[in-house]
């Protein structure tokens, strides 16, 4: 827990790293741990990453993930007052709290999603999944429709290999190398971290040189604690936006900014180092962490990149993720809910009294980083069959990694077509063949319809600018 | 309507050739399904490459047609630090395919003083230091502490 503690504050201070390239590299590594130690150690990586993102937000102003880029707003304003000290003590302990509600939400709400999903038929997983995806394309940065070209590619990739229905090879070229399918793991290394070491090259420079913490932690501490409303406001936002496929820590950052800017009395102090700018993306981004777990654990859907490599490690692990997961591994299930628990803690410490120290690591030049995550990517291509053709397709996908990245394409969309592709395809045939090949059956039940509804609502959201014509309206009237 | 030259210039954006590929993918996958006879083995694949082939071709034209996207830029580096991204891909290449014969510690010990000469890294005593100990580092913690193999090469051979 330590060691993942450590490693993921030190890749959230980074800036362009974060935590879905840290969770990817660091996946073939666990493999040689229990699962319950494993998991844990993601778990642990993945939240001081997100908390350690905050970090560069405060005393360099450029946020370190995704998650802390409202956190630069305030937090950074603080730090330009000399009163950095301060703001990593109001984001360390809003972290802190809305990451434990977040944790104990996992434990709640996982358990009864997944015994609710006890109820759904085939042909509501098949919509279940395909909404994951939808939602994931929708809320995605980029473009809805290259979301979903790439969903459909990740499902075909996932297709390549033996066919689950026949036993048959399928879409294999006449490469037996193709037959055991393509290898999830160092596909998910080279997308997600040798495709960053191409791009650090590519940039060329130092990050940024830290300045020292002045003002005092244990004042931010303090003052974040005079907040309850705030706090318990924004860990029930974090949770609940967490749990919908898709929005992650990026989308929740923001609307918890921008919400409470609204709701403040005074909402010009916002940007000018007003506390409140820090506690509430920083309080719902932590909680988002965990809640994001919820459908990956429950359901087997994952909502985002990051959850879709934590259900790769469940399968790795030989665990199915659903009702069984909790019953059956109810053992791994508890174990990571606990690990996960103190982790907001080990967080918490080392925040509080090392973050001035953890800071320095924005000094390590990209000559030096570039070799070692590529020496990492070699490792995580190798380690998990030996297989010299595995290192090749870490390479291919570091190659489509960057190029993706250029082209602003949402690379989950790919990774999650990947890892629910074979879900899809085998609620689908299930469904097919309990209705006797009848395509009602995909909107027979009423979780179904609402499933489908639900996501055409996100489509219209996506492709039709709904937004810009209330703006208009608005404008008009 | 836009001119020839700025329709040549929008297909050769990075997303645009991309798409051109994810079109071709999806036909050649496409294809391939009318070798299959059972419905089980093609009809989802056919039904995501028909898909993926519609909402691509139709991303593709509107790409080409609309306003042109701008590649994502990676922020400004040192002047003259970056290194192109055909070199790095290629020496990432050549560090994959070195390592099973020259052995972990001696192509990843190559690779960051190669690294260090190409990104003009200023200490050079320093990279020399790093370029021993970061390999022989990241040996011990993988192979004693986590028993996992990585590539002996020519070096241990010798040795040992």
């Amino acid at each position: 827990m330590l060691a993942g503690g450590a490693i993921g504050l030190v890749l959230g201070i980074l800036p362009g790293l974060g935590p879905v390239f840290g969770v990817a590299l660091l996946l073939p590594f666990t493999f040689w741990m229990p699962p319950h130690l494993g998991l844990v150690f993601l778990a642990s990586l993945y939240a001081c990453c997100v908390y350690g993102g905050s970090i560069p937000a405060v005393l360099l102003g450029i946020p370190g993930t995704t998650g802390s880029i409202t956190t630069v707003f305030d937090g950074h304003e603080l730090a330009k007052q000399g009163r950095a000290g301060i703001g990593l003590g109001l984001s360390v302990t809003s972290s802190l709290v809305g990451g434990v509600f977040g944790v104990v939400s996992l434990g709640v709400l996982a358990p009864l999603l997944a015994e609710f999903a006890l109820t759904f038929s085939p042909a509501d997983f098949f919509a279940l999944a395909v909404l994951g995806l939808s939602m994931v394309a929708v809320a995605s940065k980029g473009d809805t429709a290259k979301g979903i070209v790439l969903g459909a590619l990740g499902i075909l990739l996932s297709s390549v290999g033996v066919d689950p229905i026949t036993g048959d090879d399928r879409f294999t070229f006449g490469i037996d190398y193709l037959s055991g399918g393509i290898p999830f793991v160092p596909a998910v290394v080279g997308l997600f971290a040798l495709s960053q070491a191409l791009l650090l090259a590519e940039k060329g420079r130092r990050i940024a040189r830290p300045p020292r913490v002045t003002g005092g932690v244990s004042e931010g501490i303090m003052e974040t604690l005079r907040h309850p409303f705030v706090l318990l406001k924004n860990s029930l936002l974090g949770v609940g936006l967490g749990v919908i496929p898709g929005v992650g820590i990026s989308i929740t950052n923001f609307i918890a900014y921008l919400v409470q800017k609204r709701s403040s009395p005074d909402p010009d102090s916002f940007g000018k180092g007003n506390p409140l700018g820090v506690i509430a993306p920083e309080t719902a981004n932590s909680a988002c962490v965990a809640a994001e777990l919820v459908p990956a654990f429950a359901l087997g859907i994952p909502g985002g990149a990051t959850s879709a490599i934590f259900l790769a490690a469940i399968n790795s692990y030989g665990l199915r993720p659903g009702y069984a997961f909790f019953s059956e591994a109810g053992a791994v299930a508890w174990a990571l809910v606990t690990g996960l628990f103190i982790a907001q803690f080990v967080f918490f410490l080392i925040g509080a009294f090392g973050a001035n120290w953890f800071a320095k690591v924005t000094l390590v030049p990209s000559a030096v980083l570039v070799p070692v995550i590529m020496a990492l990517s070699f490792i995580g291509g190798i380690v998990d069959r030996s297989m010299f053709a595995d290192i090749i397709i870490v390479l291919l996908f570091g190659i489509l990694g960057y190029v993706l990245h250029k082209g602003a394409f949402p690379i989950a969309c790919l990774i999650l077509g990947m890892i629910l592709g074979p879900l899809v395809e085998e609620n689908f045939y299930r469904a097919m063949i309990i209705s006797q090949n009848d395509f009602r059956i995909f909107v027979s039940s009423p979780i179904s319809i609402t499933l489908w509804l639900v996501m055409a609502v996100a489509f219209l959201w996506g492709f039709v600018p709904v937004t810009d014509w209330f703006r208009k309206l608005k404008m008009r009237s | 309507m836009r001119s020839t030259s700025s329709l040549r210039r929008s297909l050769l954006d990075t997303g645009n050739i991309f798409l051109v590929l994810c079109v071709v993918l999806f036909v050649v996958f496409l294809v391939n399904t009318y070798d299959m006879e059972e419905a089980s083995s093609y009809l989802l694949p056919r039904m995501v490459c028909v898909f993926g082939l519609v909402v691509g071709s139709i991303k593709l034209v509107a790409s080409c047609l609309g306003p042109r996207e701008r590649d994502i830029d990676n922020g400004e580096g040192e002047s003259g630090a970056g290194v192109p991204v055909a070199y790095s891909i290629a020496f990432v290449a050549i560090y994959f395919l070195a390592t099973p014969w020259l052995g972990f510690i001696l192509s990843t010990a190559t690779a960051i003083l190669a690294f260090s000469y190409l990104m003009r890294f200023p200490r050079k005593g320093l990279a020399v230091v790093l370029s021993i100990a970061i390999p022989v580092t990241l040996h011990l913690t993988f192979v004693t502490l986590l028993r996992a193999s990585l590539p002996a090469g020519i070096i241990e051979n010798l040795l040992f």
